[in-house]
């Protein structure tokens, strides 16, 4: 174990990053589109969040459909056909029951293997990553596809201002393998944690237990996601700032040796304050939410799958990797980006 | 704090362009906007033990005005 708080070591086996998939629908949104029903301009988007344009699952595509092209595409780019589970993070799941996995690993034709939902917010599919290690270092699995995939525009008001121009659907999948902890493409220790004091920060009121006795007087804006804006923007650049330096430490490196950081692409402007709070140059912190602005759980590995596509993870590379979303939740970690691995993109 | 420190902060560290941050400018036509002013707060928290909120932030007219109110509470605070 490390001195880190909240560190894990998972022992001699380690999960390797072997393979890599993303999938984003079809349909583009500019922002001069969104702006016909809301109160903003192209503008205004592009300086305050960094957003230039969304993809947005068309019904009756789900976020169960576009899990199944990532974690095609990933175990294809493993070169592999099957998993011992599959671990799907998600804030959008097709139905409140059951969970979505299942549903995806059957249309994969991965019968009877385990599958489940993992539910962190933005820091899903770092959260899952930690489970799917877990299960490897303890024998439970050798290999387990990890998914994050979203549709996110199912939960946001279209004529919200505050939150239509943030978010866009997709997903992104990951195989992770049994391997040696020095290998290239393990993932190193992990630092995570989360706040419930601040539940309320990112949230969807309604549609719940909690409001169930007024299910019928739920007012329609309930049902969509509600942010505190400042709050959230405060938080996450505290909490993604010290965790990724953190998981650094636990990895035995200075930020210094930090070739890349990928971070969960929540607005441009808070990956460009993390990096600075860091000391990491902006040019080392790839971007994609320009054009498929914030994924929520797709994100993290959709911007793995893009950054690796366009060159800018190169093999040897000391990538350090943060999330932070609803909960509140955060994770990092880091991993030596490995050779010969090509992401398959649609 | 001087009127330079703060255009310094706001340029450097929350990305804002330099042209429009000037002494007499209201904070919106500096480019000041809430995200703005958290990164300060942020900044302001880290490198100068000043702990003063967004909101507090907020109160201010202009670019000046900002920086005399950053430096009364830094002043309290000393």
């Amino acid at each position: 174990m490390t001195d880190t708080p909240g560190a894990t070591d998972r022992g001699r086996t380690a999960a390797v990053l072997t393979g890599l998939g993303a999938w984003l629908p079809p349909r583009r949104v500019p922002n001069s589109e969104l702006c016909t029903r809301i109160d903003s301009s192209d503008q205004w988007i592009r300086e305050r969040i960094g957003i230039a344009e969304r993809r947005i699952a068309e019904p009756p595509v789900a976020t169960g459909d576009m899990a199944v092209e990532a974690a095609a595409r990933a175990l294809a780019s493993a070169g592999v056909c099957g998993a011992d589970a599959l671990v799907l993070a998600t804030n959008t799941p097709d139905r409140p029951c059951p969970a979505t996995a299942p549903w995806v690993a059957h249309r994969l034709g991965l019968p009877a293997v385990a599958a489940f939902d993992v539910m962190a917010g933005c820091s899903g599919f770092l959260y899952a990553c930690t489970v799917a290690a877990g299960l490897i270092a303890a024998g439970t699995a050798q290999r387990v596809l990890v998914v994050g995939a979203e549709t996110m525009t199912s939960l946001v008001d279209p004529a919200d201002r505050a939150t239509a121009p943030i978010f866009g659907d997709g997903a992104g999948a990951a195989v992770l393998e049994a391997g040696p902890p020095h290998a290239e493409g393990a993932l190193g220790p992990v630092v995570w944690g989360s706040d419930g004091s601040l539940s309320d920060a990112i949230a969807v009121p309604a549609g719940g237990a909690r409001e169930r006795h007024r299910r019928h007087l739920a007012a329609p804006e309930e049902h969509f996601v509600q942010m505190r804006g400042n709050e959230v923007f405060r938080h996450a650049v505290r909490r993604m700032s010290a965790a990724a330096r953190q998981a650094a430490a636990a990895a035995g490196w200075g930020i210094g040796d930090v070739d890349r950081l990928i971070a969960h692409q929540a607005n441009q402007r808070i990956t460009a304050t993390v990096a600075d709070t860091l000391g990491i140059p902006a040019a080392h912190a790839p971007s994609n939410i320009a054009q498929v602005g914030n994924t929520a759980a797709a994100s993290v590995p959709l911007l793995l799958a893009h950054a690796a596509d366009q060159g800018e993870l190169k093999p040897g590379h000391k990538v350090l990797l943060v999330a932070f979303g609803s909960g509140l939740a955060w994770a990092a970690t880091t991993l030596v980006w490995p050779a010969g691995l090509s992401a398959r993109l649609p | 704090m001087t009127f330079e420190q703060v255009k310094e902060i706001l340029t450097a560290r929350c990305g804002l362009p330099s042209g429009p941050v000037t002494p007499d400018a209201p904070l919106a036509s500096a480019g000041v906007d809430s995200m703005a002013l958290v990164v300060l707060s942020l900044h302001l928290e880290d490198r100068f033990g000043v702990d003063i909120s967004e909101d507090d932030l907020a109160a201010a007219r202009t670019v000046d005005d900002l920086a005399a109110l950053i430096g009364r509470h830094a002043e309290c605070r000393g």
